[in-house]
C-alpha cells in the first residue's frame, strides 16, 4: 500500500522567540498516513487549541513541521521540485472554515473558479471551461446560471460555501482537507454542505479529512476519528466505537458534553467539570489536571497509546493491561469504507 | 389573553408579557420582529426561546428590558414587572430596574466588558449605580465573593477582560447580573462561539445561580438539545410570533406544532446514524412580507389550504400547553 499523503513523528512548536519564552506545542509527535485505497472520511475533532488546524495546516504544506516530516506520495514536502509542488496544490485541496474571508469582494464569484481552470489548464477552449465549471457547481447542488456572474455579497454564506466545495472537485483532488467548513454556515444549511462531501468520498473517491469540533456531525458523516488534545492524539478509530463507547477519559468529557434530547436536565446533578483553560501543566499525561480518574502515575509521566481492540487505540494509563503500541500510526487503527 | 391567567395556581407570575409587538419601521415598511406575543414567567421558573436567525427571539428579549435598538420599537402591548407595567417608566426609572430587577447576561461576551477596565471595576460601577454606598474595601470583598460564586478564582477580579477566556468571560457576565440578586434575569444566547466543555460549563453555572438566587431566567438560544438541558419550559418563535409553548419534557417527547417537530427532529443525534441529513426545508420568511395565514405554511408539511387564509390563534390546550395551529383547533390533546 502506497501512501498518499503522510506525518511522521511531525512536532509543530510555536514561540519561544525573541520577546516570549513561552512556547506552544501544538503538534506533538504525530504520525499519520493516509492510504490512496479505500478512501474514507477521517474526523480530526478537539476542542478550540487542541491544534486541529495546525494539523490541518501542516499537511496543506502551509507550514512545516519544528521536527519530523510531512509527506505526499512519499516525497517530502519542503524537497518538492517546482512541478511536484504544482500537484501536491492540486490534488490536495482545503475547504476552509470562513466563506467570506476567501473570497475578493471585487471579483465575482466564479472568479474563484475560472482562475483554477486557468492556472492548472483544465480546459482548452473558453466552451470547454465554462462546462466544466457548470458541472462542478451542479455536482454541489448549485444552480450555474444563478451563481456565475453573481458577486460573492449576493449569495448566501451557505451557497458561497458550496462554490468553495466546487472549486475543491473542479481539481479532482486525492485529498479534501475541510476546516470546520460548516461552522459559520446556518444550521439548516449544514446538512446540504455536509451531505455533498459525503458524495465527493463515495462517488468519486476522494479521501476528505473533516476537521471539525462537533462530533455529533462527525458521527454521521466519518467513519473514523481521531480526538486531539493540546497536540496529541489520545484516541483514535472506529467512529461507531469511539462515540458510541468512548474509553479516554478525555472523550468521555467531550461526548457527554452534547447537548443530548434524551435525558432532560440531566447535566446539573453532576459534579463539577474544569475546562481547558484551567488545566494547567502536568509533567506527565496533559489532561491529568482535569481527569476524573487521575492516578499518581498521570501526573509523572506521559501514557503511551494502547491497543484496545483493531480498531481502537487509546493513550492512557487506565488500559495499561492491553497491549502497547509504539510510535503508532494513526491510521492503523481505521476501518475502510463500506463498497 | 384573558386576566384569569395572572392568578394561575394562585401565584402571581414575576412577569407577565401582553400582546407584544415590536416593530422595525424601515423605508421598505413595517418589519413585525415581535408580533402579539404573550406569554407568562412563573418565579424562579427558567423559560428557553428557541427559534432560527431572525424568529424575533433576540428582539423579544431586548425588548423585555427596552433595550430594542432602533428603528425597533414597542408598538402595542404590556409589560408587566411583578404586576407593574414596566412601558410606563420613565428612561431614568427604567435604567434603575435593570440590573437591580430584571438583568442582562449578553450574547457576545467578547464584547460586553469594557477591554480597559479591570473586572472588578467594571462589577463595582454597576454595584455604586445602583445606589450600594459600602465602602471601596468592601465592594471589593463583596466582588470576589460574586466570582466565586460563579466558579472562578478571586484574582479574576484585578484582571483584565484579554486575559480571559471565553468562558470565565461569560462566567463573569453571569456574576454581574446576579450581583444585585434580580428577579429575572435574560441570558441572549450564553454560549455562542464557546466550545462543548465550556459551553457545559457556564449552562452548569447559570443554572446553580438561578438555583442559588431564586430568579426567574428567560434564556435565548437555537439549539434544542441545548435548551432541554436547562429549561423547565420552551416557547418556540417563529416569524415573529410564538407558535408552541409547553414544558421541556412535552416538547422534547410530543412537539405540537409541526416547526417544533422538525426543530426537535434537526437535532443532531448519537443513538443511529443517518442515510441522509436533513435540515427544516425551506428558507425562513422574509419578516417584511410574511405569507399570509399561519406564517410557517409555506414550509409546513400539514399544510391545509385553511393555513394559507386565516392565521391561527395561540390557544391553551387542556393539558396548559400553547400552540398556535390549525391542527389543534379542536383538539382535546393532554385532556
Amino acid at each position: 500500500m502506497t501512501s498518499l499523503l503522510e506525518l511522521k513523528n511531525a512536532t509543530k512548536i510555536f514561540g519561544g522567540g525573541f520577546f516570549t519564552k513561552r512556547e506552544t506545542l501544538a503538534v506533538d509527535d504525530i504520525t499519520f498516513s493516509l492510504e490512496a485505497e479505500n478512501p474514507s472520511m477521517i474526523a480530526l475533532a478537539g476542542e478550540s487549541g487542541s491544534g486541529k488546524t495546525t494539523l490541518s495546516r501542516l499537511l496543506l504544506g502551509m507550514t512545516g513541521p519544528t521536527s519530523g516530516q510531512v509527506l505526499y506520495k512519499g516525497q517530502d514536502l519542503k524537497n518538492m521540485s517546482r512541478s511536484e509542488r504544482k500537484l501536491f496544490r492540486r490534488e490536495v485541496q482545503p475547504i476552509l472554515q470562513d466563506p467570506f474571508a476567501v473570497y475578493n469582494p471585487f471579483y465575482k464569484a466564479d472568479h474563484l473558479l475560472n482562475v483554477a481552470v486557468s492556472k492548472f489548464k483544465l480546459a482548452s477552449s473558453k466552451a470547454e471551461a465554462q462546462q466544466l465549471v457548470e458541472e462542478a457547481l451542479s455536482t454541489v447542488g448549485l444552480r450555474p446560471d444563478e451563481t456565475i456572474g453573481r458577486y460573492p455579497h449576493q449569495l448566501s454564506g451557505g451557497q458561497r460555501q458550496r462554490v468553495m466545495v466546487a472549486r475543491a472537485l473542479l481539481l479532482k483532488p486525492k485529498v479534501i482537507l475541510a476546516d470546520e467548513p460548516v461552522s459559520m454556515v446556518d444550521a439548516s444549511l449544514r446538512a446540504t454542505i455536509l451531505e455533498s462531501l459525503r458524495t465527493l468520498n463515495r462517488d468519486m473517491g476522494i479521501s476528505i479529512l473533516y476537521v471539525t469540533h462537533d462530533l455529533t456531525t462527525a458521527y454521521q458523516i466519518c467513519q473514523n476519528i481521531v480526538i486531539l488534545y493540546r497536540g496529541t492524539v489520545v484516541e483514535s478509530g472506529d467512529v461507531d466505537l469511539v462515540i458510541k463507547d468512548p474509553k479516554h477519559p478525555y472523550t468521555q468529557l467531550l461526548v457527554s458534553s452534547i447537548p443530548q434530547l434524551r435525558g432532560v436536565r440531566e447535566w446539573e446533578n453532576e459534579g463539577e467539570i474544569r475546562s481547558l483553560d484551567e488545566a494547567g501543566d502536568s509533567a506527565g499525561c496533559k489532561f491529568a489536571n482535569r481527569c476524573p480518574s487521575v492516578m499518581d502515575v498521570c501526573r509523572k509521566e506521559a501514557p503511551p497509546t494502547f491497543s484496545l481492540e483493531t480498531h481502537r487505540a487509546v493513550k492512557c494509563f487506565l488500559y495499561d493491561d492491553k497491549p502497547k503500541v509504539e510510535n503508532v500510526d494513526i491510521a492503523s487503527t481505521f476501518v475502510s469504507p463500506p463498497q | 389573553m384573558t386576566t384569569t391567567r395572572i392568578i394561575d395556581d394562585g401565584v402571581l407570575p414575576v412577569l407577565q408579557i401582553r400582546n407584544l409587538k415590536v416593530y422595525y419601521g424601515t423605508e421598505a415598511g413595517e418589519v413585525k420582529a415581535v408580533d402579539d406575543v404573550s406569554l407568562d414567567l412563573q418565579p424562579k421558573e427558567r423559560l428557553a426561546l428557541v427559534g432560527e436567525s431572525g424568529s424575533g427571539k433576540t428582539t423579544l428579549a431586548m425588548a423585555i428590558m427596552r433595550l430594542h435598538k432602533p428603528p425597533g420599537r414597542i408598538v402595542d402591548g404590556e409589560i408587566l414587572l411583578n404586576g407593574n407595567d414596566i412601558l410606563d417608566l420613565d428612561e431614568e426609572e427604567m435604567r434603575m430596574t435593570r440590573l437591580a430587577e430584571i438583568a442582562l447576561v449578553a450574547q457576545a461576551a467578547m464584547n460586553a466588558l469594557n477591554p480597559v477596565m479591570r473586572i472588578e471595576d467594571q462589577i463595582i460601577d454597576g454595584l455604586v449605580d445602583h445606589g450600594d454606598k459600602r465602602k471601596k474595601n468592601e465592594l471589593r470583598e463583596h466582588v470576589r465573593g460574586l466570582l466565586e460564586r460563579v466558579g472562578l478564582e478571586p484574582e479574576v477580579a484585578n484582571m483584565f477582560p484579554h486575559e480571559l477566556s471565553g468562558g470565565m468571560k461569560q462566567r463573569v457576565l453571569i456574576a454581574t447580573a446576579t450581583a444585585l440578586n434580580p428577579m429575572v434575569i435574560i441570558a441572549d444566547e450564553p454560549t455562542t462561539a464557546l466550545d462543548v466543555v465550556v459551553q457545559r460549563q457556564v449552562m452548569i453555572t447559570l443554572g446553580r445561580l438561578q438555583k442559588e438566587t431564586g430568579a426567574a431566567v428567560i434564556i435565548v438560544g437555537h439549539e434544542m438539545g441545548l435548551m432541554g438541558q436547562f429549561a423547565d419550559r420552551i416557547g418556540v418563535m417563529y416569524a415573529g410570533k410564538l407558535v408552541e409553548l409547553g414544558s421541556v419534557e412535552q416538547m422534547v417527547k410530543e412537539p405540537r406544532h409541526p416547526y417544533s417537530k422538525l426543530l426537535i427532529e434537526s437535532v443532531p443525534d448519537l443513538n443511529e446514524k443517518r442515510e441522509k441529513l436533513t435540515g427544516i426545508p425551506g428558507m425562513p420568511p422574509a419578516l417584511i412580507e410574511l405569507p399570509t395565514g399561519c406564517g410557517f405554511h409555506p414550509r409546513c408539511p400539514s399544510a391545509t389550504p385553511k393555513c394559507s387564509e386565516i392565521t391561527p390563534k395561540f390557544q391553551q390546550l387542556p393539558d396548559k400547553s400553547w400552540v398556535a395551529c390549525h391542527l389543534f383547533d379542536d383538539s382535546k390533546v393532554g385532556a
